[in-house]
């Protein structure tokens, strides 16, 4: 795939102007693009998160780590706007997105993508229409149908799933789900992806295409990415800096080699059973996977 | 070696009692052997302080349960219970199971909820829902006022398939039910009729009672049946699935994308089929006029329209309207306000035509009663 395959001038300038669209957040002098403090969520008479403070860069591979049904997932749905949570704010730019108007919150949705658990592909969509729908719905002053299948197709090329495009979500295997979420998620060109378990339930060779995916995604475009996981060795080869949640709390955060090295006994533990379970393999997947 | 446990009772010196246990201890062994056990531990004369497990050959993952199960209900009663003699295996399974001083397995079920509670669940239920609803109306109304102003926001390619699917699809059965209604009417009436020689009325009555009413309504609970529990049990899945979520995060808003389409679908099908239900209902009612009232078609026709007018034809038609929007409104609220699974479509979807069906009669004898003050006013 190369640029040069994005049909006229014309269909070019038109989705430029879309890239260009006020694509900047303000980040108010500060280095954190994100926000979260003193997070905290109850369900019912459960207090899921209890007093989560974070700061994500700008630019940064942010790993959320923990144990299953610690609250990640919740979590990222606070990060991206999708709920609010209990008590405390979450702001992205210096703005808290919680009590944004609603003009401005549908802005942010635009420039941020988020991948689900399970794909959340529309059922009722191929997989190029899924990938094509916040184009097509969005795009301002409507992009030529032209361009939206390029655009659409270019993405689904990076994350490897051009032979796929015709697809329906529900003949896709794990893997091809979780890959079209992410192309879904990067098609607005966002400046920061949420990622929910990108390679939770996958063989360790599509899982490190995956992570392979993700870094490059983040090197190439300056995506900031706040990725969700219980996967180490996935955490240890995308993470710039991660935060482990123990017990609704935040037991560790830091670089990588700080949380790992950090003396929390919950942390060693969770480490060392992860780190036993599987050595994942090297794998260059580059060729097929970036433009 | 036999599938059964022995229990064999030794009196300790001190004065409790020791049981030991031989054979299998397994589910297989029955619910006779886990009743001799647990009666044995209760009503031994002198109290069972152990249980020697040494001559058990097995103990299967349901026997490691029980035992660590009658050991814990001991020891909250305040009498310790040992379990001793385990063999390596047995220990290592009590241990898997493990928790020897944990009676979370032991806390009793909740006492199930009294009636006064579960009417103050209900009321408050009741009102959380009221303001659900009020939130959705909300919602609609804002999506539909953006509608209007900026048609080309409405997600209008998927209209002409929704159409299809509720409208075209539906045809023979609305068709075939109005028909049957009709025909009933007029069964029903004729003898009546008869008798007072008033034959040629029956037009009056079937004609009138389908425009104005009957074929409005038959056709909206056909479309409720069809198309309202499609719509919760597809919007459903779709919250089930996150795609709801996703929507969302993409900037898309359900009720724009999702609602939208199907209000104006059914608002434009639903008097289509209503229309056609007059004219079959009308025809039921011609077989039974020719059948036994020795009506002539022409005759039939003559009567229909002098008795019809224009006025109760829209109040038919206004009505269809009126249920189309209140059957999509009621489904994707209910499907949209899905929770949990697959159970939970289920019963969004039973949720959603029952409330669909009381409304949808209670709107009527709202909307015929504002129609009779208008024709008497
Ligand atoms: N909408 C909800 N209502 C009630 N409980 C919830 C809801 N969402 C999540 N939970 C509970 O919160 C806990 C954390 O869930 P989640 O964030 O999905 O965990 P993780 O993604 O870390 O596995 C779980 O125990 C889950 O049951
Ligand atoms: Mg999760």
């Amino acid at each position: 795939m190369s640029r040069a395959g994005w049909g006229d001038a014309a269909q070019l300038a038109a989705l430029q102007e879309l890239q260009a669209e006020g694509l900047t957040l303000d980040a108010r002098g500060s280095d954190d693009l994100i926000r979260a403090v003193a997070v905290t969520t109850v369900f019912g008479e459960r207090t899921v998160l209890d007093g989560i403070d974070l700061a994500i860069r700008r630019g940064e591979v942010f790993v959320l780590m923990g144990p299953s049904g610690c609250g990640k997932t919740t979590m990222l749905r606070h990060l991206c706007g999708l709920r609010a949570p209990t008590f405390g704010t979450v702001s992205i730019g210096g703005r808290d997105i919680h009590a944004l108007p609603a003009a401005e919150l549908h802005a942010l949705r635009l420039r941020t993508g988020m991948a689900f658990q399970g794909g959340a592909l529309l059922g009722s969509l191929t997989v190029e229409e899924n990938v094509a729908l916040p184009l097509r719905e969005n795009a301002g002053r409507q992009l030529p149908r032209e361009v939206i299948r390029q655009v659409a197709r270019a993405k689904l090329d990076m994350v490897g799933l051009l032979p796929a495009a015709e697809r329906m979500p529900a003949d896709l295997s794990g893997g091809m789900c979780k890959r079209a979420a992410i192309a879904r998620a990067i098609a607005l060109d966002p400046e920061i992806v949420f990622l929910d378990e990108p390679t939770a339930g996958l063989d360790p060779i599509t899982a490190a295409g995956i992570d392979n995916l993700i870094v490059k995604l983040n090197a190439v475009f300056g995506i900031t990415m706040v990725v969700v996981t219980h996967d180490l060795p996935s955490a240890y080869a995308i993470a710039d800096r991660m935060a482990v949640f123990f017990d609704g709390q935040v037991a560790a955060f830091g670089t990588k080699d700080q949380v790992l090295e950090a003396g929390d006994p919950r942390i060693r533990d969770f480490v060392d059973r992860r780190m036993r379970d599987a050595e994942r393999p090297e794998i260059d997947v580059a060729r097929h996977m970036i433009l | 070696m036999s599938d059964t446990l022995r229990i064999e009772n030794i009196e300790l010196p001190d004065g409790g009692a020791e049981l030991r246990l031989g054979g299998r201890l397994t589910l297989a062994a029955g619910a006779a052997a886990w009743d001799q056990l647990r009666n044995r531990c209760a009503s031994t004369a002198s109290e069972v302080r152990r249980i020697d497990l040494s001559a058990l050959e097995l103990v299967d993952g349901a026997g490691a349960a029980e035992l660590l199960s009658l050991r814990a209900r001991r020891s909250m009663a305040g009498r310790p219970l040992e379990l001793v003699g385990a063999s390596e295996e047995t220990g290592q399974l009590l241990d898997l199971y493990g928790c020897p001083n944990d009676h979370t397995c032991l806390k009793e079920a909740p006492p199930s909820p009294t009636a006064l509670e579960e009417v103050g669940k209900a009321t408050v239920g009741l009102l959380e829902n009221a303001r659900d609803v009020l939130d959705e109306v909300g919602a609609l109304v804002s999506a539909t006022a953006r509608a209007i102003r900026r048609p080309r926001s409405v997600n209008w390619r998927e209209i002409p398939q929704l159409m299809e699917r509720a409208g075209a699809d539906g045809v023979p059965i609305i068709a075939l039910i109005n028909f049957l209604v009709g025909l009933i009417i007029a069964l029903q009436a004729a003898d009546q009729l008869k008798r007072y020689g008033a034959n040629v009325f029956l037009a009056d009555l079937v004609g009138l009672t389908m425009t104005r009413e009957l074929a409005a309504l038959m056709t909206a609970i056909i479309v409720a049946g069809r198309s309202g529990a499609a719509y919760a049990a597809e919007l459903g899945t779709m919250r089930v699935n996150e795609e709801i979520d996703a929507l969302r995060s993409l900037g898309l808003d359900a009720q724009r994308f999702l609602v939208m389409p199907r209000v104006i679908a059914l608002a434009a099908v639903a008097p289509l089929l209503t229309l056609l239900g007059m004219v079959l209902g009308c025809l039921g009612g011609l077989v039974v006029a020719m059948t036994s009232l020795e009506l002539t078609p022409a005759i039939y026709w003559g009567e229909l329209q002098r008795a019809i007018n224009l006025l109760d034809i829209t109040e038919g038609l206004t009505k269809s309207v009126l249920f189309a929007i209140t059957i999509v409104f009621i489904s994707c609220q209910r499907g949209l306000g899905t929770r949990g699974g697959a159970a939970g479509v289920g019963r969004s979807t039973t949720s959603a035509v029952v409330a669909i069906l009381f409304s949808l009669i209670v709107l009527d004898a709202i909307a015929s009663t504002l129609f009779n003050s208008v024709r008497n006013g």
